[in-house]
């Protein structure tokens, strides 16, 4: 039915259309608009996590370890890029609405994913006081969790 | 050239798409691996396919978004299995590089350095922008400054709940604590108000200092909540019974500990995490007082809503997604009253899901419009505050302006450059192997802990199925699983259990189909030609007349529909014409309300 020429033709075609698609749009719906199409979709992405099969026991445990995670992640930062006090404690402001956490200063795994964070960065034990968020913590029971998660 | 080559062997691999086929789901990850995940085409979003990296339970993709941004993405594994493989019906191919535990970690903690590096940016970025709004309202003499989480309280009524809490407070810290905390951020504010006015650029940490103020004077004038705070108790909850109304006062007494430490506390922003916990604290008093549970109203001023079609209303799929979330919100009901190690973290997902159930339970013939949670979101709802004071020269204001639009247009370039979309030299496939390659300070070290050492730009590696093949042999990678998609994992066992041809013939088209329905997102199409290489360019003739024939219809519905049903028939003549030479990019895809273990 179709020659050579019109299969080279069609082939690119093909082509430009996957290439102009290329990779995978979010479906993140906090931005303005999304690819998803259907307005029920959008909806349905929402609840992806538990009607999918995830195990909404397990959601808790893993929002506290990824928090953790990025809190560690952050503090890395806030070593290697000198932050100051106030925007170091923005930042895990930021980090802890992410995962629903308002108040991190009573949330243990602030502190153990600071201490985790401060050893990924090469500071040694000794020197976390000389850093000034650590100083101003050093005698209230927050600074032992750092001190437990650095040691972790 | 070689572009031209690289579009040519991505047409052709499409003759033979699947090579990569082992029937098995994947075992739980283990942590001492990282997988290479290469997720096939679909009509719509990713006609190229797409790339992944799982690390742990988490998987890390790059997406591109509607803003023009290409951002570093963490999913759990079972929330990314079910969107891309139930509801997009794609399969995903799996590769495993087995590595020791520290290593696997240390790749892991530089994914996320990277996400908090990511989201650095661009809360610096939104920073700008806020400053830059400040400035246009204090330019267009408007003095009223957003407050977050001080639209919960009522300006004038009072609450008797307040009154033991603050007792409890001043017990603790002190009589006339609050009073003395109020003058000294009432001086603070006014210090503030002098330096803008002088030209200072302090909105952020005015701010701060005028949130701390507001909360001072919610809990000094004993303010209750306004009447639409809360999400009000659905039908479908039960009363609270005894146990959870002892729990609920426990968590209330740890906000009113939250509350304490948070007014001694020296975080910058301290001022509305106490608004935030005040109102919760308020809710708790109001669920106890009506043996009900509410929970503050997180739903925010310019939050995407959807606006549902008759169609969407009428069908099933509503009510299975109503129940769906009523059901998620009773699960985190009970799991909130459980919980023990991060009770902020329960009761915020509880916030929410109790949220979005109602926001559902809302829709009707005539209120079809509904706002979209996107994830667990803290309650903020802004107050306004008149700060009649702040007066800075105009000229200044324009002078603070023009710096920032300054500051902006920087920040917008780099935001181009490190979080910008190319085809070719920055997209799925090149950004996760130039992420994973920064882990390692070299190549070198990098070769000794994987094995082997691959760069973004080498061969055809952007092209995801392409990197992904070139992953497998570059690594050795193990192990490879392949997750089929939802529909071609049915319709085996469909074939097992009623005779081939009866299957082929009913299941081969989207009009006798019992494994699918056609969804306009898929764009019109009539054959399925995933699951038949031979028949496929013929499919996709018919595919592409029956196209056409769509394209007719809508341009007679063109004055009446926009052009919608015109679009969506050119879309899908386009996604058939790689059938036309044995490739295939459309498979159909689901959604929720549609039962995947109906076979």
């Amino acid at each position: 039915m179709f020659s050579g020429k019109y299969f080279i033709y069609i082939s690119l075609l093909c082509g430009v259309l996957m290439v102009q698609t290329g990779c995978s749009v979010s479906y993140s719906l906090e931005k303005s608009s999304d690819s998803v199409s259907g307005s029920l979709d959008s909806i349905t992405s929402i609840s992806t996590s538990s009607s999918g099969g995830g195990e909404e026991e397990a959601k808790i445990k893993e929002t506290g370890t990824v928090y953790e995670e990025d809190v560690a992640a952050v503090t890395v930062l806030y070593v290697s890029r000198e932050k100051t006090t106030d925007d170091y404690q923005r930042q895990v402001s930021a980090i802890a609405k992410n995962h629903g956490i308002s108040d991190w200063e009573q949330e243990e795994s602030t502190f153990f994913g600071m201490g985790k964070g401060l050893r990924r960065a090469g500071v040694s034990e000794g020197s976390i006081v000389n850093l000034p968020f650590f100083r101003s913590i050093v005698k209230s029971s927050n600074y032992s969790s750092v001190i437990m998660g650095y040691k972790m | 050239m070689r572009r031209f080559l690289c579009l040519l062997l991505l047409v052709s691999r499409l003759f033979c798409p699947g090579l990569l086929l082992a029937d098995e789901m994947p075992e739980k990850s283990s942590v001492a691996s990282i997988d290479f995940l290469y997720i096939n085409a679909n009509a719509g979003e990713a006609a190229g396919g797409h790339t992944a990296l799982r690390l742990g339970d988490a998987v890390f993709h790059y997406q591109f978004f509607p803003d023009g941004t290409f951002l570093l993405v963490r999913e759990p594994w079972d929330s990314f299995l079910f969107l891309y493989n139930e509801l997009h019906n794609r399969s995903i191919s799996i590769a495993s590089l087995p590595l020791n535990f520290s290593a696997a970690k240390q790749i892991r903690n530089h994914f996320a350095e990277l996400l908090a590096e990511q989201e650095h940016f661009f809360r610096d970025l939104e920073q700008l922008y806020r400053e830059k709004r400040f400035f246009q309202r204090l330019l267009a003499d408007s003095f009223e400054q957003p407050v977050e989480a001080l639209g919960f309280f009522s300006k004038q009524g009072q609450s008797p709940h307040l009154v033991g809490l603050v007792k409890r407070i001043e017990t603790t810290l002190g009589a006339g604590f609050l009073q003395q905390l109020l003058n000294e951020a009432e001086s603070k504010v006014e210090q503030e108000i002098v330096a803008i006015n002088r030209g200072k650029r302090r909105e952020s940490s005015f701010q701060e200092i005028l949130a701390l103020r507001e909360a001072l004077r919610v809990l000094s004038e004993n303010r209750g909540l306004g009447r639409l705070a809360c999400v009000p108790s659905m039908q479908e909850e039960r009363s609270l019974i005894a146990d959870e109304k002892v729990l609920l006062k426990i968590f209330s007494d740890y906000l009113t500990e939250s509350i304490g430490k948070l007014l001694q506390s020296k975080r910058p922003d301290s001022g509305s995490v106490i608004l935030l916990q005040t109102a919760r604290y308020l809710a708790i008093q109001h669920s106890l007082a009506s043996g009900r549970l509410l929970t503050l109203d997180p739903f925010f001023e310019g939050i995407r809503d959807v606006q549902l079609s008759r169609e969407e209303t009428g069908d099933g799929r509503l009510g299975a997604l109503q129940e769906t979330l009523l059901r998620q919100s009773a699960t985190r009901r009970d799991l909130f009253f459980e919980e023990k190690l991060h009770p902020e973290i329960a009761y915020s997902l509880l916030e929410t899901s109790r949220a979005r159930a109602w926001e559902l339970q809302q829709v009707n013939d005539v209120q079809r419009s509904v706002r979209i949670l996107a994830k667990v979101t803290l309650p903020t709802r802004p107050g306004v505050v008149g700060v009649a004071a702040l007066k800075p020269d105009p000229e200044v204001l324009h002078t603070n302006l023009e710096l920032l639009e300054k500051a902006l247009e920087v920040e917008r370039k780099r935001s181009k450059e490190l979080y910008g979309y190319n085809l070719f030299t920055r997209n799925c496939a090149t950004e996760l192997i130039r992420s994973l390659n920064s882990t390692f300070p070299d190549s070198g070290s990098g070769k000794a802990v994987l094995g082997a050492w691959m760069e973004p730009e080498s061969g055809l590696a952007f092209i995801p199925f392409l990197f992904y093949e070139q992953s497998v042999n570059a690594f050795s990678l193990q192990d490879e699983q392949f997750i089929q998609a939802r529909r071609l994992r049915n319709l085996e066992i469909l074939y097992k259990q009623e005779s081939d041809l009866l299957v082929w013939l009913r299941e081969s088209n989207t009009l006798s189909s019992t494994l699918y329905q056609p969804r306009s997102k898929d764009t019109p199409f009539l054959f399925f030609t995933d699951d038949s290489l031979l028949l496929r360019p013929v499919f996709g003739i018919m595919n592409v007349l029956y196209g056409t024939a769509y394209s007719v219809a809508g341009i007679v519905n063109l004055p009446f529909d926009g052009g919608e049903h015109l679009n969506q028939a050119l879309r899908g003549v386009f996604y058939s014409l790689p059938e036309l030479t044995f490739g295939n990019i459309r498979k159909g895809s689901y959604s929720t309300g549609e039962n995947s273990t109906d076979h």
